[in-house]
């Protein structure tokens, strides 16, 4: 089994082993921030245990900017191998020359998956080869295995196993179960809005890197803001308009929300939480710009619809009132004008006729008021009305209180083209929009 | 007449200054987005409305409208995008959009904004995403002050955009951080600025009916069916 150790040199939460998912689904954490990962069969997707290590304590040095990392057979060996060696890759059955040379120290590293059950142990094992004059891990090996187990017991077998390579360890699948959380404590409270939104950009950078792992995209994320005094908590919830990881997006959203919150009474304690959603896998075109248009029309949808503005696209529908005559959409969705059907039955066939098919080439003005203006005597009479008759007449179902609507173009006396109905039931007119 | 001197030190300085001048096709005018208006288009010094800059179109007998949808129309056909702020007495049909030619998928419409402080924000919004080559907004009763506009000029030359505000009223004072202003009065639209161009000059505005009119014979024809 080929095993990437990462050592991050800090202890870090259990949930950090998701950030590596993207190079293998056999990840282990073990305390205090030890990661190791199953390579064997994933390395060539990313052009070689090189490359893979490479690109692992990339993504690691995001966090804990001074890790280390080894490749090697077993997980023991390429956890001495980080110490000794780091960025070291030991060829496969090779792994015993290459710990040969290391010092006897290296002893509390050769631990893998499981961990020393006591470091004193093994300080003692250390002491005594030392007072024999033994201090390389190659020299220790020559001794038998019953030698170990009278000394040192149980520990003794194991260190003499794993010096041989006998003790094996196995990277099970890690199954992300763990809810995407983040929790901030601030020493000092914090009432200026530029520092709230560098400690959540922290947060929110961990969490996406989270996600980006467990390949999942944000659908939701609430924020709650503990303040210091009168256990206030403020509740911020971000709902973009399409489940996404765009970091700068969510910060954006963010900012915007956190400008209408007060900040007077401090905020002592952050937690942030994401419902994450499974992620739309496309494949990019090579020549596709990484950052679409219709991603960044989707980020700007989002950001105008948490501000309460409708936003997105203009679809027309077969609606008989012009009001009803469209509707935005977030998505660009297109339409296709009705037409006259024809059922075959057998020997027979029946055309159906699309009554409002005509709706959609007859004149509609440019500008429509939002709602129609009713006319004085006056107004109307300074109309110069292009027809005596209706243009055009729009009538309801009947059985719908239709109204009935009869109507004209005619110009102001600002020469402005109006679009004019008369209400059949009220006999008024009205005025409906302007061909502008 | 030219003497032979003259001619000769004519020559020298061609022979001398010859390689820096540049050729016509070098010097290119500032860009703009054409509006479709060959009038409009001739005289301005963009061929159309300017990039980078804000115009201002004060609409007493109607008639923007149309010019914005045309330009619109033509800035769509070409796959880029435009995008529309609303006000709120009045708003774009998708009709008309459509039967003026816009390509409804490479336009964004934006609702009124609830006061002038997300007016400013939206279109602030809308330029910083360097993805609209065109963008009308409504200003309905507002007039915006001149740090407003400098704002916006800023953005949009920072953003290489057209913004086009269409205002019903006329200001007691037209800011000077318009490149272009258009007034569309009863019978003419007379330009009231733009940049290296005799102003006002006045237009006639018959033609800008003209695809109008059309529209209408296609209803009546389809109402007559």
């Amino acid at each position: 089994m080929r095993t990437l150790c990462l050592c991050l040199q800090r202890d870090a939460a259990p949930s950090v082993a998701e950030n590596f998912l993207t190079f293998s689904p056999r990840v282990h954490y073990r305390a205090p921030g030890l990661v190791f990962l199953d390579i064997t069969s994933t390395a060539k997707l990313f052009g070689g245990e090189q490359n893979l290590m490479n690109e692992a304590v990339q993504v690691s040095k995001e966090f804990f900017p001074e890790t280390v990392a080894a490749i090697s057979d077993s997980p023991w060996g390429a956890q001495v191998l980080a110490n000794e060696k780091p960025g070291a890759i030991s060829l496969p059955a090779h792994e015993i020359n290459d710990l040969s040379q290391a010092p006897l120290s290296r002893l509390h590293q050769l631990e893998g998956l499981i961990a020393w059950r006591s470091s004193q142990e093994i300080e003692n094992i250390i002491d005594f080869f030392h007072g024999i004059g033994i201090h390389r891990l190659n020299q220790i090996r020559k001794f038998q295995i019953d030698s170990f187990r009278e000394r040192w017991k149980e520990t003794g077998t194991l260190v003499w196993k794993r010096l041989h390579g006998l003790d094996k360890q196995v990277i099970s699948p890690l199954l992300p179960t763990e809810a995407v959380q983040d929790y901030v404590y601030l020493d000092f409270p914090v009432s200026l809005l530029p520092f709230l939104l560098h400690c959540l950009e922290q947060s929110v950078k961990r969490l996406f890197a989270r996600l980006q792992g467990r390949g999942e995209y944000a659908r939701r994320m609430i924020i709650n803001l503990f303040c210091e005094y009168s256990e206030k908590v403020h509740v911020i919830e971000l709902e973009p308009a399409s489940p996404n990881r765009n970091q700068e997006l969510f910060m954006k959203l963010l900012e915007n929300k956190l400008a209408d919150v007060n900040l007077d009474n401090p905020i002592k304690q952050i937690e942030v939480e994401v419902v994450p959603c499974p992620e739309k896998i496309h494949q990019l075109s090579f020549f596709e710009p990484r950052v679409s248009d219709r991603e960044k029309m989707e980020q700007l949808v989002s950001v105008f619809h948490q501000a309460r503005l409708t936003t997105g696209f203009l679809r027309p529908q077969d609606e008989i009132w012009p009001e009803d005559g469209w509707r935005v959409t977030p998505e660009f969705e297109d339409y296709e004008p009705i037409e006259d059907s024809v059922e075959v039955e057998g020997q027979s066939f029946q055309i159906r006729p699309a009554y409002s098919a005509a709706l959609n080439q007859s004149p509609r003005p440019s500008r429509l008021l939002k709602k129609p203006r009713a006319l004085s005597k006056t107004e109307l009479d300074r109309l110069q009305f292009l027809s005596s008759q209706p243009i055009e007449r729009l009538e309801d179902s009947w059985w719908e209180s239709s109204r009935g609507r009869d109507y004209y173009f005619a110009i102001s006396p600002k020469q402005e083209f109006l679009w004019i109905f008369y209400d059949r039931i009220e006999n008024q007119y009205y005025l409906h929009g302007y061909f502008d | 007449m030219a003497t032979l001197a003259s001619v000769e030190q004519i020559n020298k300085l061609k022979r001398e200054l010859g390689p820096r001048l540049l050729s016509s096709e070098q010097v290119q005018p500032p860009p703009g987005v054409p509006t479709g208006w060959n009038k409009l288009d001739r005289f301005l010094l963009w061929h159309g409305f300017p990039k980078s800059s804000v115009s201002l179109m004060l609409t007493e007998a109607g008639g923007a409208t149309s010019l914005w949808l045309r330009s619109a129309a033509l800035v769509t056909g070409h796959g880029q995008w435009a995008a529309w702020v609303n006000d709120s007495a009045t708003s774009l049909t998708a009709w008309s959009l459509r039967a003026r030619g816009v390509d409804l998928s490479r336009f964004l419409y934006v609702s009124p904004p609830h006061d002038e402080r997300q007016r400013l924000w939206v279109l602030q919004e809308l330029m910083s995403l360097s993805l609209f080559e065109l963008i009308g907004c409504d200003l309905g009763e507002w007039a915006p002050k001149d740090h407003h506009i400098l704002k916006l000029k800023s953005q949009a030359s920072r953003f290489q955009t057209s913004l086009v505000l269409f205002s019903r009223k006329t200001p007691q004072r037209l800011s000077s951080f318009y490149s272009l202003v258009l007034h569309f009065q009863k019978k003419e639209v007379c330009v009231i600025r733009a940049l290296h161009r005799p102003t006002p000059t006045t237009l006639e505005r018959s033609d800008l009916y003209a695809d109008t009119l059309p529209l209408l014979a296609a209803g009546r024809r389809a109402l007559c069916r």
